[in-house]
């Protein structure tokens, strides 16, 4: 009964090696353009194909009044082409661009008089924006870089912002290392920001209502970041306001990328079928012909002490949800690893307290849970519990519960077996973690941008084998506690749907 | 003529010079790729029958299993709906016949483990994943969870609990309707394919049926075992025939798949949600299955017509006019039956109607002109030159095999198709698209805000108002009834008809009612004057003052909507007509018009209780000694979802002869939440039938 299986391009490989943290140190090498820009390569020969991530070192967090949501807006207008990919005549279209930023920035303008805008007038300069931005169009051919990496068998094209990030993704077969890094290195040397008000005010508008009004929760998070943070860049939804989309200019973005984008606040990092002797060349052929730029200011303004406990309750026609929050420091704080033990005491798994206690003992939740890492880690962040009440119960019931726990856990020590599972699921996860190349390539890139270098992942399950009991009531007494909380809930309001 | 083709020339030469200078990745010569290392994979068929498929992967210290059954939702008994969603997750919760669920909760959690079991709609799963120390202590607790669970009481009620309070909340997120309700509207509510779960489904599920489920699903010949990482092929093979010695199938037999309708009905279905400001559309009809040739052009059609970045519906709805941050579309294929073929997008409410039309009017511009060449080569392209994606982690390439054999592939499925994709031609895809795409019998359904789409709507044609309301729970059984307590319960409503008016309730036909309608709010309470007319059996209106302004809703036979300032919005008349049938009139008019049944239940300080049944959901009505109606119970809409509803009638006044109660108190949970209170009432014998019409 026994039959083999042989594929026609099968080559028979089998690798053996004893699992060790350290081991992953061996696959990693390290350089630095004479720009600036950081290099790291992770190789792992299993399947020739890699994966590449572009790390920029700007989120949301570097946005000011005016133009939230301007940081994500960028990282869409990275997949739009460079002055010679993506147009048809790039003089004209040139000309053609300027005319239709002239034409926005009237229009702009006169709508920035609110009731005092001459309707006419409006009307006038509608149609005027209306026609310079097709005529601009008409230069355009339409989403050529990713025709250009795709046909080319690139995977996964995509970027994602966040409040501390911008990251720009790809896995390609390792062949095509070339083009990869001409392709990277050439969008962000000369990108070119066409297309800029229909993909801003059309597409991303729609990903803004997609994502955060209509949707339950989406509108709960808005509410509830806004009410923790009142001094603090993190206090606005990376997306951004409707109103600051809907007004950036392609200057603010081109002013943007000129500050943030130098080689200098970059990471590039690959995982996967390469070989760092030839891929150095090739990288410092393309890549090194960015040009450096002075370091970006950093984020000064630092959210205050928090004085009393704040609340916000959505009436919504949709079922009761209630988030907790506490202000606690950055990744890098001392007492991080400590939260993320609590993390997994509180809120992984089934055997964590609040699935226990609220999902399964008293069923007063759908699910319940505690996370660390929100809104971002570079800057002081929050401790977010969450629950989501079982039909006929309240968000009131819920939040005691939590509340309880948390006192639970300042008075009382942690059990060993607890302590011990933290362990333990941290090395679990953290091989689980190097399934993908992509996944090793986004840890990497976030070590080394956080922390100053990516080493300090291997260091990550060192530090959660230092925490303590008494570390953990510690921490819980003193961040935990009335006057750094924010509650924000959604309650049920009338309806049937 | 020599000069203007010396020139023509000198451009051309021109923009050759420029795109080698500024495009050198078009001449970029690339490496050959090196070939896949793909480990043997070993197929054995144990004694007992089971399929085991293995591979060895020492990448990482892992060792992962998953066995597939066939097994599903397409199964559930219609009145257990959720049944298999149930028995998946109670398996692994519900504990074995020696240790409790939490005690396996404990064990592998502190081991990094995971043991779960997922139910799909045609299949089911029971998966593991440890570190390769753990393997030999996690694959037994496997073994013992696949053989002997015990689908114990308290883990069944929680996930029966956690089932009901999803079944709540399962209108709170706009794309989660619009797929399941498209499904609903495509195959029809009851059939196998669409059908959902429901509170009073949930409810009839036993522990015995999981037992059943356990007896009828899980026994080798249903099952396929894949079980790959950091194993020794050689040393498990022993392993496994040594622990499946005694698992054996009792000869059951597992159903085929349930047929799928032949035909769908086509038309544009709408339901409201006023908490959105976009649309969300699903749009499509009936695809093909995966075994039919036409599979391998379409495959390429659809990344031409509307999947990913190079797609023209990318192009069109999202690049060229902004409509939208998400388009998806394709005449997709499915394993075991006919796929759909379906466009998906969502967009403002103002640019709903736009996005639907521009979607078909590319349907239709695909249908006419077909595929272009340089489109089918870039595609060609891409799919060949991805293709070692398929091949890059073992969990993908064992996970392909296995559903494969599920369903009865061949193994190398996923190599003939790369072979007729090489092979394609533009007149192949040309003759697929215009086969399988038909606009003209598509079903759009279309979940958004009403008044933010306003009357545009109708550009697209007659709409069809889509119901999503959750249908409420049945609510604790009723004792049987009996001959007995159906004739005591008609004894006490002729009391009742007798005492309120007699003769003079028949007669009765049009009643006009003004007063004052209070809600009780968290803020306080509101108070708000109406006035409504009741035309028995089936029309009604109310005009109600409330402090955005007027608001009238009206039921016109199996008609009904309702008016806000300048705009109507349709509601499901069922309800509506539901929601009066319980009214005081209607019940007490029964004693002629016998609709329905009045069952005796029981008596209440002093109070006789009948149950209703017959006019809509049954209700429970309450009448003293005197005969007077004293209250109704029944399960409504509350400001906290679903509840138990009393309303107290009391205030009772004489309109020519009538009794008819002016104090209407609705309390839930013992909190008053609504007062009627009538100023005026009067009988009318005629009335202007055209309030009833929206004007």
């Amino acid at each position: 009964m026994l039959k083999k299986l042989f594929f026609l391009l099968i080559l028979f490989s089998v690798y053996v090696f004893p699992f060790e943290v350290k081991e992953i140190e061996k696959n990693v090498t390290e350089f630095t353009l004479s720009n600036g820009l950081k290099v790291i390569i992770y190789e792992n020969h299993l399947a020739p194909v890699f994966s590449a991530l572009t790390y920029a070192n700007v989120g949301s967090v570097n946005e000011k009044v005016g133009i939230t949501g301007l940081a994500h807006i960028f990282e869409h207008m990275a997949f739009k082409g460079t002055s010679t990919i993506g147009t048809k005549d790039w003089e004209k279209e040139k000309e053609a661009i300027e005319r239709e930023e002239k034409a926005f920035l009237a229009l702009r303008d006169e709508k920035a008089k609110g009731a005092l805008a001459d309707p006419e007038k409006l009307k006038k300069l509608e149609e005027e924006f209306e026609k310079a931005k097709q005529e601009a169009k008409s230069y355009v051919k339409p989403n050529e870089f990713a025709e250009i990496v795709e046909k080319e068998g690139c995977s996964g094209l995509n970027a994602s912002t966040s409040f501390d990030q911008t990251q720009y993704y790809y896995s390609f077969p390792s062949n095509k290392l070339e083009l990869w890094a001409y392709m990277e290195s050439e969008r962000f040397m000369d990108p070119v920001l066409r297309e800029f008000y229909t993909e801003k005010n059309g597409v991303i508008a729609e990903e803004r209502r997609m994502g955060i009004e209509s949707q339950p929760v989406g509108r709960l998070f808005e509410e509830f970041l806004g009410l923790c943070y009142r001094a603090h860049p993190y206090n606005a939804f990376v997306i951004g306001h409707m109103s600051d989309i809907l007004n950036i200019t392609r200057e603010d973005a081109m002013n943007f990328y000129k500050t943030y984008y130098t080689p200098n606040n970059m990471i590039l990092v690959l995982a996967g079928d390469v070989y760092p002797d030839k891929a150095k060349p090739i990288i410092e052929k393309y890549f090194g012909r960015l040009k450096p730029g002075p370091t970006p200011p950093p984020v000064y303004t630092e959210e205050p002490k928090q004085l009393g406990e704040r609340r916000v309750t959505i009436k919504d026609p949709s079922q009761p949800f209630v988030i907790i929050g506490f202000h606690k420091g950055d990744f890098n704080h001392p007492d991080e690893p400590v939260f993320e033990a609590i993390t997994d005491i509180l809120g992984e798994g089934r055997t964590s307290r609040l699935y226990k206690r609220l999902v399964r003992d008293e069923k007063l939740a759908l699910d319940a849970g505690a996370f660390t890492g929100l809104p971002g880690q570079k800057f002081p962040g929050l401790f977010i519990f969450y629950a989501v009440p079982m039909q006929g119960k309240t968000n009131e019931e819920n939040e005691k519960a939590i509340l309880e726990e948390i006192e639970k856990l300042k008075n009382e020590p942690v059990t060993d077996e607890e302590l011990k599972r933290v362990k333990i699921r941290a090395k679990g996860n953290f091989i689980r973690g190097l399934q993908s190349n992509m996944g090793i390539a986004a840890q990497l890139a976030q070590f080394q941008a956080i922390t100053g270098s990516w080493k300090n992942l291997l260091k990550e399950i060192e530090k959660i084998e230092k925490v303590s009991k008494e570390d953990i009531m510690r921490v819980a007494k003193e961040y935990f506690i009335e006057e750094n909380r924010t509650v924000a809930t959604i309650e049920h309001k009338g309806g049937e749907k | 003529m020599k000069k203007i083709i010396l020139s023509l020339f000198l451009i051309l030469f021109s923009i050759t010079i420029f795109s080698q200078e500024k495009r050198p990745f078009e001449n970029f010569v690339y490496p050959k790729l090196e070939s896949i290392k793909i480990p043997p994979v070993t197929k054995i068929t144990l004694p007992n029958g089971l399929k085991v498929m293995l591979v060895e992967d020492h990448k990482l210290p892992l060792v992962k299993g998953n066995m597939i059954f066939k097994a599903g939702s397409v199964f559930d008994p219609p009145e257990k709906a959720g049944l298999s969603s149930i028995f998946f997750e109670v398996w692994r919760l519900g504990g074995t016949k020696t240790k409790t669920g939490d005690e396996i909760d404990e064990f592998l959690e502190s081991r990094s483990a995971y043991i779960e079991a997922y139910g799909g709609e045609e299949s089911g799963y029971l998966t593991f994943n440890c570190l390769t120390e753990n393997f030999q202590e996690v694959f037994p607790l496997f073994m013992e969870i696949l053989t002997s669970p015990a689908f114990r009481e308290d883990k069944l009620e929680l996930s029966k609990a956690q089932a009901k309070s999803n079944i709540s909340r399962r209108n709170d997120e706009p794309q989660s309707i619009v797929f399941r309700e498209f499904s609903r509207i495509f195959y029809g509510k009851d059939h196998p394919y669409a059908r959902i779960q429901e509170y009073d489904t949930v409810d009839a599920i036993s522990q015995k049926d999981l037992f059943d489920f356990h007896q009828r699903y899980v026994f080798p010949e249903n099952a396929i075992l894949a079980l790959w990482g950091d194993i020794k092929v050689k040393e498990i093979e022993g392993l496994l025939k040594k622990y499946f010695k005694d698992w054996k199938s009792k000869g059951q037999k597992v159903p085929e798949f349930p047929k799928l309708p032949e035909k769908i009905t086509p038309g544009v279905y709408f339901s409201d949600k006023e908490d959105i400001n976009q649309g969300y559309i699903v749009m499509g009809h009936y695809g093909i299955q995966m075994n039919n040739p036409d599979y391998f052009p379409l495959l390429i059609a659809n990344r031409i017509f509307g999947h990913g970045f190079s797609s023209r519906l990318f192009q069109s709805i999202r690049t060229d006019k902004g409509l939208t941050y998400g388009i998806y579309g394709g005449v997709d294929a499915d394993y075991s039956h006919k796929g759909q073929a379906t466009i998906y997008t969502f967009t403002k409410s103002e640019t709903v109607v736009d996005a639907i039309k521009a979607i078909i009017e590319e349907v239709k511009l695909l249908k006419a002109e077909g595929v272009k060449e340089e489109e089918l080569e870039r595609e060609r392209k891409s799919y060949l030159n991805e293709f070692v994606f398929n091949f890059d982690t073992i969990d993908k390439i064992i996970r392909r095999l296995q559903t494969y054999e599920f369903y009865g592939y061949p193994e190398d499925f996923i190599l003939k198709t790369k072979e007729n994709v090489e092979k394609l031609k533009k007149e192949d895809l040309d003759r697929v698209v215009k086969k399988y795409w038909m606009p003209e019998e598509f079903i759009v359904y279309i979940v958004g805000n009403q008044k933010g789409i306003g009357e545009r709507l109708k550009e697209l044609g007659e709409i069809k108002y889509w119901d999503i309301t959750i249908p409420k729970p049945k609510g604790e059984k009723a004792p049987e009834a009996t001959e007995e307590t159906l004739s005591k319960g008609f004894e006490i409503l002729k009391k009742a008809y007798l005492q309120a008016g007699g003769e003079k309730i028949d007669e009765l036909k049009i009643i006009k009612l003004e007063g004052k309608l209070t809600t009780s709010v968290p803020q306080g309470n509101f108070t708000m004057d109406f006035t409504s007319v009741n035309y028995f059996p089936d029309k009604f209106r109310m005009d109600l003052k409330t402090p955005m302004g007027l608001m009238v809703q009206v039921l016109n036979g199996d008609i009904a909507w309702m008016k806000m300032g300048d705009s109507y919005q349709d509601l499901p008349s069922s309800k509506i007509k539901e929601d009066l049938q319980r009214g005081y009139f209607y019940i007490l008019k029964q004693y002629k018009e016998k609709k329905a049944d009045f069952q005796y239940l029981k008596e209440e300080n002093g109070i006789d209780i009948l149950l209703v049944k017959g006019l809509g959901e049954d209700f429970e009505v309450g009448i003293d000694k005197e005969g007077k109606l004293n209250f109704l119970r029944y399960t409504g809409p509350t400001q906290a979802g679903f509840g138990k509803i009393e309303e107290k009638f009391s205030d009772f006044k004489d309109i020519e002869g009538i009794k008819y109660p002016f104090r209407v108190e609705a309390v839930v949970d013992g909190k008053l939440f609504q007062t009627i209170e009538i100023s005026s009432a009067s009988l009318l014998k005629e009335i202007d039938l055209k309030i009833f019409e929206k004007q």
